[in-house]
């Protein structure tokens, strides 16, 4: 089994994350984690994966962070069939802010509209809970780990 | 084979500035060579720069960047070596001789002055900043701000400042603020800015923060309302509209705001009783304002070098290139050191990338062999109260274990009392089980 990993980031956060799924991934599935900014949906679907999974953060007023504005807007303009594509979401956000995790929902939400399958739900780290992202994210894919074996009921 | 050629190339690489320029180099080094000895001096005993003592007291969330060099520092794959400043304790040529990369991150730029404001209760913002902040070169600044205070800047220190004289002194639940600094708040507090709003270097977010201290007064003199292209500074200029339209309703404020967009200040003149701040209108220049204010915090910047130990200047040489972050042979700067006061951490995380590119190909290529031993070639140099990251760990147990006015830590503010906490090596083994527990014991029955 084959695993992208891509994140958005401007502070850093959503790659450590990233890195830190990719390991819990490593004894089960390869793995590839890109930057969001080096990748477009077009790469993404000729990349043939078992599955992307989604680490981003939520910048300014609910916007994507780092390479996810331009990909996501690739997105929203190209309106890929991503039928059969299974997709996981990791977002990362403060609660003190109105706008706390919207890019990971936004994401999401244009992933299942384009035909996407959503394994396991929304990861909502939240940078004011004192949880590290880390750790959390650990926590996540082990669980997305689980819902892989597991068969979808469809 | 492939081991030993790893092992080869690694280099010994020791960083000078623990802020977030220099962690993120210091983690994108080790990301590259895992094995590599990475260490990172810091001036203080205690790490992360402007994570610690410019990111505002109140928003914990962006100071949790910590995080992510916490696990580099924690495994050992980085080491901290805090209270060792370099240009007095050690000096660059030292470094240089015990290391293969030396990379300068310490950039921290002093507040930039304004023609006409200066003297008795005129403030930098960077140093207010660091003083709301605990930092323990303003342990005797003692800034008067009195009943009125105007900020000149539009950007987001600017706002930082505002929103920590304006916030009621209850809502800091959560922040690392000290309570002290913020006993005696102004009741009217002007923004200045030379810029029209859309100009604003805020961004939007920044404002609608403001909208949450719903017992103040916002109002501004002009917006330059619509049809800006540009969505962002469209957000801008509608979170600005917003702001003072919900706060139109409230009476009896317990402060007052006022936003200036436009104006230059030219002169801070005492006036029989008062002080008045002349303004002049930047379009036509033949407009003037004059603000009735105790103080005036000036967020308009930064200039280069608040200390000048070490010269970046004077550092250059024939191989230099400034653009990818190189001064000379094993040599590097990066973040506000390189190119300047500019740019907030995102900015200077890119631009750790760049330099680190750099320092990678240099090794790779072959125009930097390392050879040096790193830390071990140093010590004789070293004096003995170096403070490494266990040291802050204990430093950093105590703040945290400090929780009153529901604070998530009360900082330690002065480095004697930092050094004391770091140097306590943990003791209580010793001490038998439940003595120190009497109370808690008392209470638990």
């Amino acid at each position: 089994m084959h695993a992208l990993i891509l994140y958005g980031t401007e502070t850093g956060n959503a790659e450590a994350c990233a890195t830190a799924i990719s390991e819990v991934f490593a004894d089960t599935v390869d793995t590839e984690v890109h930057d969001l900014a080096d990748m477009t949906p077009q790469a993404m679907l000729e990349a043939e994966t078992d599955l992307v999974v989604f680490v981003t953060a939520t910048y300014g007023e609910g916007e994507f962070a780092g390479g996810g504005a331009t990909f996501f807007e690739a997105l929203r303009e190209t309106k890929p069939d991503l039928k059969g594509a299974r997709f996981a979401v990791f977002g990362l956000g403060d609660s003190y802010y109105t706008t706390f995790n919207r890019a990971g929902e936004t994401a999401a939400t244009m992933l299942t509209a384009l035909g996407g399958a959503q394994v396991g739900d929304t990861a909502r780290h939240d940078t004011s809970s004192g949880d590290g992202p880390e750790e959390t994210a650990e926590e996540w894919a082990r669980g997305i780990l689980a819902a892989l074996a597991t068969p979808v009921a469809s | 084979m492939n081991k030993l050629q790893t092992q080869q190339i690694e280099p010994s690489i020791a960083i000078v500035g623990s802020g977030p320029a220099g962690c993120y180099t210091a983690q994108m080094l080790c990301k590259r060579w895992p094995s590599a000895q990475i260490v990172v001096f810091e001036r203080l005993p205690v790490p992360y720069g402007l994570l610690r003592y410019g990111v505002s007291p109140d928003h914990q969330g962006t100071k949790a960047i910590a995080r992510q060099f916490d696990r580099l520092f924690a495994d050992g794959r980085v080491r901290f070596l805090g209270n060792v400043e370099v240009g007095k304790h050690v000096s660059l040529e030292q470094l240089q001789e015990a290391f293969d990369v030396v990379v300068l991150a310490a950039g921290l730029g002093a507040d930039r002055p304004l023609p006409g404001l200066a003297g008795d209760g005129v403030y930098g913002a960077g140093q207010v900043m660091r003083w709301f902040n605990s930092h323990p070169d303003e342990h005797s600044f003692a800034p008067r701000f009195g009943a009125t205070t105007t900020i000149v800047g539009n950007g987001n220190v600017a706002v930082d400042v505002l929103r920590l004289l304006a916030k009621h002194p209850d809502s800091f639940v959560g922040s690392d603020l000290d309570p002290r600094l913020i006993e005696s708040q102004p009741s009217r507090i002007h923004v200045v800015g030379r810029s029209p709003a859309s100009a604003a270097k805020f961004d939007s977010v920044m404002i609608r923060e403001l909208a949450e201290i719903d017992d103040a007064v916002f109002d501004l003199d002009a917006v330059d309302e619509f049809g800006h292209e540009d969505k962002r500074i469209q957000a801008k200029v509608d979170a600005l509209l917003d702001l003072t339209a919900a706060s139109a309703v409230s009476s009896a404020p317990r402060v007052h705001v006022s936003f200036h967009f436009g104006w230059a200040p030219e002169s801070f003149e005492s006036v029989g009783d008062g002080r008045t701040l002349r303004l002049v209108d930047t379009a036509s220049r033949s407009a003037v304002k004059l603000i009735q204010t105790d103080s005036v915090v000036t967020a308009v910047g930064f200039d280069s070098g608040l200390r000048h130990e070490i010269d970046r200047a004077s550092l250059e040489s024939d191989v230099s290139d400034l653009e990818c972050g190189l001064l000379n042979t094993g040599l590097y700067c990066t973040g506000w050191f390189r190119r300047g006061p500019t740019g907030g951490i995102p900015a200077n995380r890119l631009d750790a990338k760049m330099v680190c590119t750099r320092i990678i190909e240099d090794v790779e290529s072959g125009a930097l062999t390392p050879a040096k031993s790193g830390l071990e070639a140093l010590e004789t140099h070293l004096h003995p109260d170096t403070v490494d990251f266990s040291g802050w760990r204990r430093i950093e147990a105590a703040e945290i274990s400090r929780t009153a006015h529901g604070r998530c830590r009360t900082k330690v503010a002065d480095v004697a009392t930092m050094l004391d906490l770091a140097r306590t090596c943990t003791q209580e083994h010793t001490t038998p089980m439940g003595v120190g527990n009497v109370t808690s014991d008392v209470v638990g029955n």
